[in-house]
């Protein structure tokens, strides 16, 4: 713990660099170097933040690194805060990220601050051993005429403590992110926390009214075959074992 | 917290800082108005962020964001008492423990150097407008200290939805950050594991004989074991829960919903 940090934070420097990122004339030009007073930033002793630029693949801030991992801010690169993933847990988190992030830079629905993505892993410290972070990704540049992402800031908190399980979970919030469909992306990792698909949540809903199949598919426009194989694949990919538990799961997990 | 003077000098220009800010009039800048402005300007607020700045001397929250969208409830709603009768039943004694002990470590830290000289991570479930439980970590920091007395006067506290990260019911803390060295945190860490002991089945067995007004030697008899075995679960089970006697003890087994 070197908290050498003066106080009070001058964040004028940091404020106006933001702003610039977000100026017209600036955006889709060279980032402008950061000021020194992102070493002032009000990071919590157990977070950390980086930003990616998604045109160049580059890294282009690092902060917090040294104190909760170990690794000196400046020695962060785009790969080595991919590299530092855990093995188990790397497949997966790419699958949560990468369609997000695609997402992104395709459309023009992402809004910076507004629209988040949260996810949950295990990454490597300097030490060899293994932390749990929860990471949230952020849009931080957008070009102005497309609309599209050019870069993320993720901040990232050491979350060992609070969560012990190895499953990750994941949340999207916000404009182009709320109403993605991953269910078909992260449904093959078995180590993620499983989601309902918009259908599979309408489904539930009706089975929670006590409806029949017979009565769903009526309801739906779909075949009765159609129903009963998302409830078998509400099932096998929640691992209960039968309705009631589901019911209770989509009560216990604010499925809705 | 004591000298009374200073509090009420802070807290009046808290007041008027808050005032400030709601009003927009920027010309009226002040050192706190300018902390609160690079603290949660500085801070991106996500969209399922909450954050509140409660003050120990008022007893009160003075500045919050975001519960509306979060939990649904409107500004004007938002005070110390709803944020109480917010939190789980299961999980309101546990957490009232931890906001003592962390309010109790902060209150001791003098003339702190950084923002986040000490920070409170806990997690809990909260009840929203709509009737519904999300899962809520909660960071929590010194954020305001008295110039004069170098106390801390406030903290910080920025709150984000993990319902759909983690799922499990249990509660997590730590305590991190620079000053963690000049707090007594062993004391910190006994107190909350005691509070967060969960017996052994073979504990819990002896518990419940024990709520059911049996002497050691009944249950030695009961369970086929010898007193003396009996004897030494019972004075394991007060020194990890950190109880004085089996009163106590017998009660804590009802409250948590040991047997």
């Amino acid at each position: 713990m070197n908290g050498k940090r003066p106080s009070p934070p001058g964040v004028e420097g940091l404020l106006h660099y933001f702003a610039s990122l977000h100026d017209p004339v600036q955006q889709g030009q060279a980032t402008p170097a950061l000021p020194s007073e992102v070493d002032l930033v009000p990071l919590m002793p157990d977070q950390f933040m980086y930003a990616l630029n998604y045109q160049r693949n580059t890294l282009f801030m690092a902060h917090g690194f040294a104190r909760v991992l170990g690794y000196p801010d400046h020695e962060m690169d785009f790969a080595s805060v991919f590299d530092y993933i855990h093995p188990d847990d790397a497949a997966a988190v790419t699958a949560i990220v990468e369609p997000a992030v695609k997402q992104a830079i395709q459309e023009s629905r992402i809004v910076p601050f507004a629209s988040v993505m949260s996810v949950d892993y295990h990454i490597r410290n300097a030490n060899g051993t293994y932390i749990k972070i929860l990471r949230q990704v952020t849009a931080l540049e957008i070009e102005p005429l497309t609309g599209r992402m050019i870069s993320t800031l993720s901040i990232c908190k050491d979350i060992s403590n609070i969560k012990q399980s190895n499953v990750i979970g994941w949340q999207g919030f916000g404009p182009g992110i709320e109403h993605m469909d991953m269910s078909d992306l992260v449904g093959s990792h078995p180590n993620v926390l499983y989601r309902p698909s918009p259908r599979e949540l309408e489904i539930l809903a009706l089975i929670a009214l006590g409806k029949s199949s017979k009565l769903i598919a009526a309801e739906l426009d779909i075949r009765v075959h159609t129903v009963n194989t998302h409830r078998k694949d509400l099932l096998q990919r929640t691992g209960l074992k039968n309705t009631a538990q589901i019911i209770r799961q989509a009560h216990n997990h604010n499925w809705h | 917290m004591k000298k009374a003077g200073d509090l009420d000098r802070s807290v009046r220009s808290l007041r008027e800082t808050i005032r400030d800010l709601r009003d927009d009039r920027a010309e009226q800048n002040t050192d706190l108005e300018r902390k609160l402005d690079q603290l949660i300007g500085m801070m991106p607020r996500f969209p399922d962020h909450f954050i509140y700045v409660f003050n120990y001397g008022l007893g009160r929250i003075v500045y919050h964001r975001g519960f509306d969208e979060v939990l649904g409830y409107q500004d004007e709603e938002v005070d110390l008492e709803l944020l109480y009768n917010t939190y789980h039943p299961e999980d309101a004694p546990i957490i009232a423990r931890i906001n003592e002990a962390a309010i109790r470590a902060m209150a001791d830290l003098r003339n702190p150097h950084d923002l986040f000289s000490l920070t409170l991570t806990v997690d809990y479930r909260m009840l929203k407008k709509n009737g519904k439980y999300i899962k809520v970590l909660r960071q929590t920091a010194v954020f305001e200290i008295d110039q004069s007395s170098g106390k801390v006067i406030s903290t910080f506290s920025l709150c984000k939805d993990i319902s759909s990260i983690k799922t499990s019911t249990s509660i997590g803390w730590q305590i991190r950050g620079p000053e963690m060295a000049s707090v007594d945190l062993n004391g910190l860490q006994d107190y909350l594991s005691r509070l967060q002991y969960h017996p052994s089945p073979r504990e819990k067995e002896i518990l419940e004989r024990l709520c059911e007004g049996k002497a050691s030697k009944e249950v030695a008899a009961a369970m086929g074991i010898s007193v003396f075995t009996v004897n030494t679960h019972r004075r394991n089970l007060l020194k990890r829960t950190g109880l004085k006697n089996t009163a106590e003890l017998v009660k804590r087994a009802h409250d948590e919903d040991w047997i």
